[in-house]
């Protein structure tokens, strides 16, 4: 029996260090902050391990990333109520960039345009993170588990509790609007040389 | 033939865009600064060691938590039968009430007097 559980011990274990550099970048990513993406990412593995460590180790994979995606969606909705009171307190309309949550109008379907150059070298990864964390979070959540994590949409769509067609949505609008922050990128590159 | 070579140029591309993501993803996750990477490995203990207290409560408390609270139910239970029982034995509300109804009592209260003079006349009677 003991050695049962130190093996289940050792499991969630292996998975843990498997996934917690990748999971600190998406909650980084997500919020913009480094203390607080650490704290999410210590609270999901808390909670992954005290509630579904004895479930089967492939489930462990999406149950993180659903934990891990309300607590990032608990944390932004916090925020925007601390902004609201901060924003009435001061009356000061200066932060309203801070709530917007709409969704962006550049739909394309059309890749062919990406830069290619940007793709290849390593300040892509630096202007990749610029773009997906000026993104909206629902935005953002999908981009991270489709093309980061691998997730399919039916996936994606349990972990972030939403219809796949709302999935597919998010990604392709993600998808739209990175490709416009980096094609922008490019040309102020180009303009200065 | 055009348009399938098109879509699949897009295709191709998208795909090649996602790929290059997920390494650049890939390159941040693994060039995390130390202390990060130290952050990292004190959650995870955090949360195994929680993970251990966890499944040594249930194991060790419950069992007796559940004994000790099926006990004190039972208790409060059997208390509650007993108690009023005993104290219906030594007077019940019901009798206290035909006491006071009862007519002749109620005489007896009213007309003390005359029952006093009887009393003293047999008193009086017996001493002549």
């Amino acid at each position: 029996m003991n050695n049962l559980t130190s093996n289940s011990d050792n499991k969630i274990e292996d998975f843990l260090i498997h996934i917690e550099k990748r999971a600190f970048v998406m909650a980084r990513t997500a919020i913009g902050d480094k203390e607080e993406a650490l704290d999410i990412v210590q609270n999901a593995m808390m909670k992954l391990v005290s509630n579904y460590s004895n479930k089967d180790s492939k489930e462990w994979p999406p149950l993180f990333h659903r934990i891990m995606q309300n607590q990032i969606n608990d944390w932004h909705r916090r925020q925007k109520v601390r902004n609201t009171w901060r924003l009435w307190l001061r009356n000061d309309k200066g932060d309203e960039n801070d709530f917007r949550d709409e969704p962006l109008e550049n739909k394309s379907n059309e890749y062919d345009q990406l830069p290619e150059q940007a793709l290849s070298n390593m300040e892509f990864s630096q202007s990749l993170e610029n773009a997906v964390t000026a993104l909206p979070l629902r935005q953002k959540q999908a981009f991270m588990l489709r093309a980061w994590e691998e997730y399919n949409t039916r996936e994606t769509s349990k972990i972030m509790s939403c219809s796949e067609g709302s999935v597919k949505t998010h990604y392709s609008r993600a998808l739209a609007s990175i490709r416009t922050c980096l094609e922008k990128e490019e040309r102020g590159i180009h303009h200065e040389q | 033939m055009n348009n399938n070579s098109k879509v699949n140029t897009g295709t191709d591309i998208k795909n090649n865009f996602e790929k290059n993501a997920r390494l650049a993803y890939e390159q941040q996750s693994e060039t995390l600064d130390s202390q990060t990477l130290h952050r990292l490995r004190l959650a995870r203990e955090i949360a195994l060691t929680k993970q251990t207290r966890a499944s040594w409560l249930p194991s060790l408390n419950l069992k007796w938590l559940t004994g000790a609270g099926a006990s004190l139910a039972l208790a409060s239970v059997l208390t509650f039968m007993i108690v009023p029982n005993i104290t219906t034995n030594k007077l019940s509300p019901l009798d206290d009430l035909e006491i006071l109804t009862a007519e002749a009592d109620l005489d007896l209260v009213t007309h003390m007097d005359f029952y006093q003079w009887i009393d003293e006349s047999a008193l009086s009677e017996s001493t002549l």
